[in-house]
């Protein structure tokens, strides 16, 4: 009887034994959690900072408060990825590095990870239950996006129906059509195509209609999901002028064209799409570097993965 | 005895739950056929809860490209007209659901070289009709009198 009882001991201590042998040594390495310098901290009213601040800062600011627990390795290293991986996206300590539309953007981005349960990460509010984020406090997130200028943003200015102003090079497709940093060419080809749906991005002022090739529409029709290689989408921007008598609102001035092409082996570090975005009428390349494609992907990744990571496409 | 029904429970558990498909059902009644015809312009109408495209055929896609706007005959627009709804995982943006009306506008001439515009309505949204509140001529004006939306140059 006692040799029995005393057999799970031994294999507790000999747990232990193990755990103190790993889990201390790891220590030693374990990733110093630091906080740099504010650059530019975000600006917002008293309470959505306050819920921006117990929800979002730990991973997403330059003031990460960590946990006793969050600094013990092998948690600690879960913790610094994450806190790396959060100010990577965006950091409320940097906020102006984000022009203007972009940092909009990011808090509408921001209320949909919220109302999609993808943020605050689950592993991280199951051990910090406080960063919960309740259902009154989601609603005054979004009256808060809904205040901000781009969501009741008009287009008056006189519409510009050509890229040939004085003195600019006019285009030729085909010869010199612009391509993307990450080696996606221009072609006016979509203007041919179907249209999968059109778009009020209330969030930013804008009106769009987006286009599938014949791949895009059979797949559709078809109803197969995930997209097949040989998919292209293409996205129409428009600014949104003045509502008239009855209601209607008409495009504004062309703002860019956004394309999504489906090749799973090319672009499999983004899910297997190529993105692409042409700015105004000169179709300017967007992104400073080819990886931009990578914060396309990234909210995408987070918002639509069932999907096939698409958001325009008709859907019950 | 007991564990093995439990264990092909479990198994029959997690092999519908590994089939089932985590995908949204793709909706085509939502797409439009318009055939040969293009997009000249697109309308959002919040009163209405409404969002259109205005397709055209090449007359009418050259008329609604020129700023002098003159109608000849042979023009055809038909505007498409969907219930909107907001888009899944994205609040924010609003986005085409169900086609609500189909209107088509043709522009003939008559003998004494009058322009005519014959107007048809197809309600496919039941009895929701769209802009109750405005008539034939004034849906033949918007139909006809949107410029075209620009793109760049092709």
């Amino acid at each position: 009887m006692k040799k029995s009882k005393m057999n799970p001991l031994k294999m507790i201590f000999a747990f232990l034994a193990i755990a103190i042998v790993i889990v201390i040594p790891l220590q030693f390495s374990s990733p110093v959690i630091e906080n740099p310098p504010v650059k530019s901290e975000i600006e917002l009213p008293g309470d959505i900072q306050a819920i921006l601040q117990r929800a979002c800062y730990d991973c997403h600011s330059n003031h990460s408060q960590t946990a006793w627990f969050d600094r013990i390795a092998p948690a600690s290293y879960l913790v610094a990825h994450d806190i790396k991986e959060g100010r990577t996206r965006f950091n409320f300590s940097d906020w102006k590095a984000n022009p203007p539309a972009v940092q909009e953007l990011l808090l509408w981005e921001m209320v949909n990870a919220i109302e999609e349960h993808k943020m605050p990460l689950k592993s991280y509010v199951m051990v910090h239950p406080a960063a919960g984020i309740s259902a009154a406090e989601l609603t005054a997130l979004k009256s808060y996006v809904n205040s901000l200028p781009g969501r009741h943003k008009i287009d008056t200015a006189r519409i510009i129906r050509s890229a040939g102003a004085p003195g600019a090079a006019s285009k030729t497709a085909g010869t010199n059509a612009p391509v993307s940093l990450n080696g996606i060419k221009y072609s006016g080809d979509y203007q041919n195509w179907k249209i999968i749906s059109v778009t009020d991005k209330y969030d930013g002022g804008s009106m769009r209609v987006v286009y599938g090739n014949d791949i895009m529409v059979k797949a559709i029709k078809q109803r197969q999901l995930p997209f097949p290689d040989g998919a292209k989408i293409v996205k129409a921007v428009w600014g949104k002028q003045h509502e008239d008598k009855v209601g209607n609102i008409s495009p504004g001035n062309f703002q860019n064209v956004q394309i999504m092409i489906k090749d799973s082996k090319k672009y499999k570090s983004t899910e297997g799409w190529g993105f692409a975005k042409f700015e105004g009428l000169r179709l300017k390349p967007s992104g400073k570097t080819a990886l931009f494609a990578t914060t396309c992907i990234n909210c995408h990744r987070l918002l639509v993965p069932e999907s096939d990571f698409v958001f325009n496409i008709p859907t019950k | 005895m007991l564990t093995k029904p439990i264990y092909a429970v479990l198994l029959g558990v997690l092999l519908v739950s590994c089939s089932q498909s985590k995908h949204p059902a793709l909706a085509p009644e939502y797409l439009y056929n318009a055939g040969d015809q293009k997009v000249i312009s697109s309308l959002i109408n919040n009163k209405h809860h409404t969002i259109s495209i205005i397709y055209g055929n090449g007359p009418a896609l050259r008329s609604a490209q020129d700023t002098v706007r003159t109608h000849t005959a042979g023009e055809q627009y038909v505007m498409v007209t969907w219930r909107q709804r907001p888009m899944p995982h994205w609040y924010g943006t609003n986005m085409n659901g169900k086609i609500l009306a189909v209107e088509t506008v043709t522009v003939a001439q008559d003998p004494a070289g009058k322009i005519g515009y014959s107007y048809l309505l197809k309600n496919t949204g039941g009895n929701n009709t769209i802009e109750p509140d405005v008539s034939r001529e004034q849906r033949i004006q918007l139909i006809t009198g949107q410029p075209a939306a620009v793109l760049p140059e092709n």
